[in-house]
């Protein structure tokens, strides 16, 4: 029984620590450092991206992110995407600052061309755009 | 000579400074070492590297280590069944805590089920206590996912079969069967593309 127990205990400190936030201030650096391949960062993001904060959980892949972009790439952006009119039921809030978890409802959504499970939220107003990413 | 009953089964011994017979040699509890030498040698033993001298003492009990070890004729040395279940238990949490490592070195979208499998595939491959810990793991690791975390039902799901995948692959048959194939074998259907080709 004590076994049994302390595997518990065990299980309880392998699933502390699986959530990962990150920073990149271009989305050449979010390529550089692997981000993109493996899959956290959206591949249709914007060349011009800037400012890309990042949060996923290893155990769920979930990914969040938020991103700034030149109006130029707006067009080019908008052509990987199509337009849906439900922010999916897949979106949970991350709990992070950048979230815009009261104002996510407002904006535009889209879905990824190239990865149905991959949504997005563009203020276009502003070239600001937020993805995630469903469970699975 | 008729043969005596062992008078230990554990190094306890009782607690008397009398000799008790252990069917090869004489053993005295209060000297907590045997009167004789072990018949077949010091090579009947197990070379303990950190401690030589133990290893070489051939009037000892047990290695002069009776919780985890029993002499149970005076002429050899075996690891308790507890002991032995504690050591594949430890090796079945080391296997959950490398793969785990593993899983955030890595960092790969998709990754987590992969290594899921191979944690419980090479815990279940080190016998029942081993596949004993893989279970636990596995399923305690999901009701924490779901109960504590949150974790959207797709997810946790996925990851059970996933833990189930490894548990059955790393399962062995029988000790006549062909070799069982590697962990990394049962579990390349759960390889995500893009994971580093070291793991």
């Amino acid at each position: 029984m004590r076994t049994i127990a302390a595997l518990l205990f065990s299980t309880l400190l392998l699933g502390c620590n699986e959530a990962d936030v990150k920073v990149y201030g271009s989305s050449d650096e979010a390529r550089a450092d692997g981000a993109i391949a493996r899959g956290w960062i959206p591949q249709s993001l914007p060349k011009s991206s800037k400012a890309i904060r990042e949060k996923h959980d290893l155990d769920t892949n979930e990914s969040w992110g938020r991103f700034e972009f030149a109006a130029p790439d707006a067009a080019t952006f908008a052509a990987t995407l199509t337009r849906i009119t439900t922010s999916g039921t897949c979106l949970r809030d991350p709990r992070v600052e950048w979230w815009p978890a009261s104002t996510l409802s407002s904006l535009e959504k889209y879905q990824a061309n190239d990865d149905k499970r991959v949504f997005f939220a563009i203020d276009w107003k502003n070239n600001v755009g937020f993805f995630w990413r469903c469970a699975t | 000579m008729a043969a005596a009953p062992a008078v230990l089964s554990s190094g306890a011994g009782g607690g008397s400074g009398h000799a008790g017979y252990n069917i090869f040699r004489w053993y005295r509890a209060g000297w907590g070492r045997y009167t004789q030498a072990d018949p077949i040698g010091v090579g009947g033993r197990e070379f303990n590297a950190d401690n030589p001298l133990r290893s070489t003492d051939a009037f000892g009990y047990a290695e002069q280590n009776p919780l985890l070890k029993v002499d149970r004729t005076g002429r050899s040395v075996a690891t308790t069944q507890s002991a032995q279940a504690a050591m594949v238990i430890g090796f079945g949490l080391a296997d959950f805590l490398r793969n785990y490592e593993d899983m955030r070195d890595a960092n790969t979208i998709d990754a987590d089920k992969y290594f899921h499998c191979l944690a419980n595939c090479e815990a279940a491959r080190r016998g029942p206590y081993g596949e004993m810990t893989a279970l636990v793991m596995s399923v305690g690791r999901e009701a924490v996912d779901y109960a504590v975390k949150g974790d959207p039902k797709s997810a946790w799901v996925a990851d059970l079969v996933a833990d189930f995948v490894g548990l059955t692959g790393g399962r062995s048959s029988c000790s006549s069967c062909s070799p069982p194939s590697p962990c990394k074998q049962v579990c390349k259907g759960l390889r995500p593309r893009g994971l580093d080709p070291k793991y």
